[in-house]
């Protein structure tokens, strides 16, 4: 067995340091651009409630109901969050309101124009989708493979960012038209 | 370090603590701490809402709070924040973990009591690799690294993970998960610099093959330098590692993802030794010694959706690696195989079913003081598992009913069964309890290792006798039952508590006793040999109690704390036999952590995590604080700056000692260290 007297590391090399301080230095006048970090759950609130502003639902869907609503199926990950994003806020014209579900079966009849799928639930997703056949009902979720089953929008988190994706085919199917602002900045799953 | 009278005070203080806390939840609600926030966020054009950075620190994941186990989850942030170094820097976060650092590059770290160097009954994973050696069922830790940014997260369960993990996952199961390649694209290189980092580099590409397949690149390279002993003088435990690394994730279609990752890895980590069992005054030895290890591994890992509820999931993986320990070495090739199946049953059945097979070969070589008989062994694991987690009441009540069988070469046939219920009669309550078996199953020391413990002089008549520890082929596993009870609550959307309370019924755990004397004539001098061998001669039980508080008390102030009890009386399953036990209480019986993470503006955060370490008894190792102060400084989206000091008001202090090891321990300093990221 080699018994090694080892004492040959490496001394404290400052000149390296000071390359390192060096070119961070560099870095210091665009101190401005940095962002703040966000809970998570507070970007997709805002953005469940600013996407009705990118998509377009059939003239005749929900013509006459007082309010637009924004249904939470599964166990809500948003708390009191997205009440708080929509109180006082308005969509085409009329108040928003939200819905939580609990059950398949209220979701027959359907009563909302956005629906998030909360990942608790998202294995059930096929139930969902014979739920809402032939309603312009845009789904959401923020679960890993939602756009790949017949999902619409999918929020993922990458890059400690939102990345959203949006199954065309799913939406335009239901009779919803998505604005090209938002697919711009969304990634199309075929 | 604290005097005794002091113990009441903190026992007190963290009372109050607690209590302090409950009433001041209200006062931080979440109306109060994200108004702000969704006004900021409204006002954003959706392109810029989509830039912003996001964190997942006030919300639980769904699938953790409704765990019927006691899961702590060390997340990305929580590693990015402290700026551990090392993956046990890390595992300190977790309340009923006993973490100990012995020196430079080694730690003993155990979970509800037993955290002995050499059989901690903890399996440790990384991506589903075993990280546990089968030759003493310990883990290397200094050899278990990667780049700490791409980590997503390390789950930690406490108590018994049998059902699924097999065996040594007897007290515990840390279950480390690096991120899939898509969520680490594009260029890192941090530098770390400081009192003991001389320096660390990681440095990592992720790009993109075609649209559905990502992959990353890496590599990490440090020097340690040496801690001090209790003198003040260089402890000798350096430490250098590097490694490189690949991994790829192609989504293959619809269904299918394919995974691959390899990675090679060379290091040293010099220690001082002490070696007792020799046959000539003055029979101890201290030297000065390297170990010396290198290794690789590569994992593939199919994963395909027969449907939306049903996936079927596929891992291969080899790893080798060759170590020399100076008082003998390890030379170990591993290939695993494991099938897992999870699909839903009918409305109320959740299914988790698989098998897998392990093979392990070994070649070791010894030395007067340290040897294998046989020198090299081939070991061979199968296992079968299945577990139901069945919803008896919608949305309330579950029941998970599971067992796993496995046949390993030195006991055969072991059975792990456990049931478990979870009860959520409100969203943000839910108790959960369960019964479980676990066995440890020998390790390749406890049945064929031979060991020269102490050489001495016996004066009448003068002759020269040798205390020699021998391996068990009749040793037999290490058997638990665990009772265990927890409650978590989600007070109010920014603050929950985790409560978990355990009683641990542990048989045939090992012990050593004598089994006779002879003489020796080789090597001369002749000698007289007192043996002693492993025996399951020890039964005990255990129980306690881990809690720990998450709080965010303002948007930009988040407060996690954490406590654990523990007792642990052992005694001999032989009651005539009345002789003292050494291994009892050589662990710290309470332990206390409070962590900060605030953010003083959008650039700069302060995170402060202050731990106390009660004594270990046993082993006459003081109660220590610890107290490690971290600020970051983020100018740009792509430039990140830290300082950290570590355990700042307290110059050094010896953690633990190992029992039965020739290691010298070394004292812990206090260190300090400037990092500097840079993202492209």
């Amino acid at each position: 067995m080699p018994i090694v007297q080892s004492n040959n590391f490496a001394r404290p090399r400052p000149v390296f340091f000071m390359l390192v301080l060096a070119v961070l230095l560099l870095f210091l006048p665009r101190l401005a651009l940095a962002d703040k970090e966000v809970p998570e759950y507070h970007v997709k609130a805002v953005f469940l409630y600013n996407l009705a502003s990118f998509v377009t639902w059939p003239e005749d869907w929900h013509r006459d109901a007082d309010t637009f609503v924004i249904g939470i199926y599964g166990n809500d990950p948003f708390g009191t969050l997205i009440d708080q994003t929509v109180a006082g806020e308005q969509r085409q014209g009329k108040p928003i309101e939200i819905i939580r579900y609990k059950d398949i079966g209220e979701l027959k009849t359907p009563s909302c124009d956005i629906l998030f799928i909360s990942s608790s639930i998202t294995e059930n997703f096929s139930e969902i989708r014979t739920a809402l056949r032939d309603v312009p009902v845009l789904t959401v979720a923020d679960t890993s493979g939602f756009p790949e089953y017949g999902g619409m929008v999918n929020l993922l988190k990458k890059d400690n960012r939102i990345k959203v994706e949006i199954n065309l085919k799913a939406a335009g199917d239901a009779g919803l038209f998505i604005s090209a602002k938002l697919l711009r900045l969304a990634r199309i799953v075929k | 370090m604290i005097p005794r009278s002091y113990r009441t005070k903190i026992s007190v203080s963290l009372f109050l603590y607690i209590l302090f806390l409950l009433p001041s939840v209200k006062q931080a609600d979440a109306a109060t701490t994200g108004t702000e926030t969704l006004t900021y966020l409204k006002s954003l054009a959706i392109e810029d809402l989509l830039d912003t950075q996001i964190t997942s620190v006030s919300k639980r994941p769904e699938s953790l709070f409704s765990a019927a186990a006691a899961v702590t989850v060390i997340t990305a942030e929580d590693i990015r924040r402290t700026g551990a170094r090392s993956i046990p820097d890390a595992l300190r976060m977790v309340p009923g973990l006993q973490v100990a650092q012995l020196d430079s590059s080694r730690w003993e770290i155990g979970a509800r009591g037993f955290s002995d160097y050499f059989e901690n009954k903890l399996l440790v994973l990384i991506d589903g690799r075993s990280m546990y050696t089968p030759l003493y069922s310990g883990i290397y830790w200094n050899s278990l690294d990667t780049i700490l940014e791409d980590i997503e997260r390390i789950e930690v369960i406490r108590g018994p993970g049998a059902t699924i993990w097999g065996a040594n996952a007897v007290n515990g199961v840390i279950n480390i998960i690096t991120k899939n390649s898509a969520e680490t694209q594009g260029g890192m290189i941090s530098t770390t610099y400081g009192s003991h980092e001389n320096p660390l580099v990681s440095t990592r590409y992720g790009g993109q093959l075609r649209s559905s397949t990502t992959y990353r690149i890496y590599a990490k390279g440090f020097q340690r330098k040496s801690f001090e002993d209790s003198e003040g003088n260089d402890a000798h435990d350096a430490w250098k590692s590097y490694r490189t690394g690949i991994r790829m994730d192609s989504r293959l279609n619809k269904t299918a993802n394919l995974s691959i990752q390899a990675e090679i890895f060379d290091g040293e980590a010099d220690f001082t030794s002490r070696l007792s069992g020799f046959l000539t005054p003055p029979f101890t030895r201290e030297e000065n010694v390297t170990e010396d290890f290198h290794g690789g591994h590569i994992l593939i890992d199919y994963e395909y959706s027969l449907s939306p509820t049903s996936v079927l999931d596929l891992t291969f993986y080899y790893d080798g690696y060759s170590r020399d320990l100076v008082v003998a070495s390890e030379e170990r090739d591993t290939f695993d195989l494991e099938f897992k199946h999870h699909f839903n049953f009918g409305k109320i059945h959740d299914i988790v079913w698989g098998a897998g097979v392990r093979w392990s070969d070994d070649d070791t070589s010894g030395t007067f003081a340290t040897s294998f008989s046989p020198a090299s062994r081939s070991l061979t694991l199968w296992n079968a598992f299945l577990q139901d987690d069945i919803s008896i009441v919608d949305d309330m009540f579950w029941i998970t009913l599971g067992t796993k069988i496995e046949h390993n070469d030195f006991t055969g046939v072991e059975v792990q069964p456990s049931i478990r219920a979870r009860l959520q009669p409100a969203d943000n309550h839910l108790v959960w309890a369960a019964i479980s078996r676990a066995v440890r199953t020998p390790s390749r020391a406890e049945q064929d290792i031979i060991v020269n413990v102490a050489g001495f002089q016996i004066p009448f008549p003068p002759f020269v006798a040798l205390v020699r520890l021998n391996g068990n082929p009749e040793f037999d596993s290490e058997e638990l039952i665990a009772y265990e009870l927890g409650y978590r609550w989600q007070v109010a959307d920014p603050f929950s508590i985790d409560i978990a309370t355990f009683y641990n019924d542990y048989d045939d755990l090992r012990g050593i006793e004598s089994s006779g004397s002879f003489t020796e004539a080789s090597p001369a001098p002749l000698h007289l040999v007192f043996a002693e061998s492993f025996v399951n001669s020890l039964e005990g039980e255990s129980y306690g109690i881990e809690l720990s508080t998450n709080w965010q008390a303002l948007s930009n102030l988040k407060v996690i704390a954490g406590y654990s009890w523990i007792d642990l009386d052992l005694s001999r399953k032989d009651a005539l036999n009345t002789s003292e036990l050494s291994e009892e209480m050589n662990f710290p019986r309470h332990q206390f952590q409070i962590r900060t993470y605030y953010d003083l503006s959008r650039h700069i955060s302060v995170n402060s995590e202050l731990y106390w370490v009660d004594e270990y008894e046993a082993d006459g190792i003081d109660d220590y604080f610890r107290f490690d102060l971290q600020l970051a400084w983020t100018p740009l989206d792509s430039v990140e700056l830290m300082i950290g000091v570590e355990n700042l008001f307290n110059s050094r202090h010896q953690e633990a000692v190992v029992e039965g090891s020739n290691l010298v321990p070394s004292e812990v300093p206090s260190q300090y260290w400037l990092k500097a990221t840079y993202r492209f």
